[in-house]
């Protein structure tokens, strides 16, 4: 990994996003920049219009430590402790159970259709 | 103890304080051998700690330079594409499952959320802010803003649902006996978006690239079908 690269990567990932924030503002269009950004660069990959060694590092690092950019987002909450402490229980008892529901609901509903593919596959 | 104006007033307090916790964080849970649990979930409460009782410091001070890391989520966004990338065969070979475990995954979503927010006596607004809670932040805030619910509240309860996902997720999925990754990475990417789908780059590679798919996926899906199926759910 050289800081070049890394810089370089950051460079392109930035003008992604710059590209992307253009074309949702002038498609007047309620959709985040940057997950247009991802499918754009996901795009010129696959074309290889952009080669994967331009951008692994960068790529590979914010991908590692995007826990911790999310962190600023998490403290905001700050702001809103009186609503969150009235309703606490309605609050954290929904985002609990229906975390759990939507978690094995789809695992397990996944988890059957690929055995059943696999083994579909086999035959 | 009383910190000095000119530290709190720059973009080095924010900025120092988020990434000086988070690694002590990390160091923390490394050490405790709690490598089971993500350094976010000690670091959030730990700033919101300081911010609330060290003298003279305000949340508007730390926002100077938390926001520079918050921007980075933009091109964090981006870099998925890297792990969609590589893993593009096993998306493009799986397609229809991966289809259906998004709807599965966005209806189950909205409609727990609705009715059990319901039933437990949360009121309108804290509802319709709750109903987009799992899917990655900027969607999410865009959706509670098109229905009317309170954004900051929905920012807070996403990445609540994100810090719940990071830590419980793959310990359920083992209880459930799901040993497939693309199931995980689907089913994880849908429920817990970017927080609980950052676990997974320590995970397996296929997790992670389709739980970057699962999060786009389900952040489309999602935002169109609450406005769809909202008047459906007040009539319940």
């Amino acid at each position: 990994m050289t800081a070049t690269k890394l810089l370089q990567g950051f460079a392109i990932l930035l003008l992604l996003q710059w590209l992307s924030t253009v074309i949702i503002s002038l498609l007047e269009i309620p959709f985040p920049p940057p997950l247009l950004g991802m499918l754009i660069l996901t795009a010129l990959l696959c074309t290889g219009i952009i080669k994967e060694n331009y951008i692994e590092d960068i790529c590979g690092a914010l991908i590692d430590k995007m826990a911790l950019l999310f962190l600023p987002a998490g403290v905001s909450m700050i702001l809103y402790l009186d609503v969150i402490k009235a309703e606490l229980l309605p609050i954290s008892l929904t985002l609990v159970l229906s975390s759990l529901v939507i978690l094995s609901s789809t695992a397990l509903v996944l988890e059957i259709l690929l055995r059943k593919k696999e083994k579909g596959g086999q035959q | 103890m009383m910190l000095p104006e000119l530290l709190l007033n720059s973009p080095l307090f924010g900025m120092g304080l988020t990434i000086i916790i988070y690694c002590a964080c990390e160091l923390l849970v490394r050490y405790l051998k709690l490598n089971i649990i993500p350094p976010i979930v000690f670091a959030c409460p730990a700033i919101i700690l300081f911010l609330l009782y060290v003298p003279n410091v305000s949340y508007q001070q730390y926002k100077i330079g938390a926001d520079f890391i918050n921007f980075l989520l933009g091109p964090a966004t981006i870099a998925l594409a890297l792990p969609l990338y590589r893993n593009r065969h096993v998306i493009k070979a799986n397609a229809f499952s991966i289809t259906i475990g998004i709807l599965v995954a966005t209806l189950s979503a909205i409609f727990s959320v609705y009715l059990l927010g319901k039933s437990l006596g949360a009121s309108e607004a804290v509802l319709l802010s709750l109903l987009p809670k799992s899917v990655t932040n900027p969607i999410a805030l865009e959706i509670t803003k098109t229905i009317g619910g309170i954004q900051p509240l929905t920012a807070a309860v996403v990445i609540s649902t994100g810090m719940l996902g990071a830590t419980i997720n793959h310990k359920l999925l083992k209880i459930l006996g799901v040993k497939n990754d693309l199931a995980a990475g689907i089913a994880i990417g849908a429920s817990s978006h970017g927080i609980g789908t950052s676990v997974c780059a320590h995970v397996s590679a296929v997790q992670l690239a389709t739980g970057g798919v699962s999060i786009a996926l389900t952040g489309i899906a999602t935002s169109i079908l609450i406005p769809l199926l909202l008047p459906i759910l007040k009539n319940i």
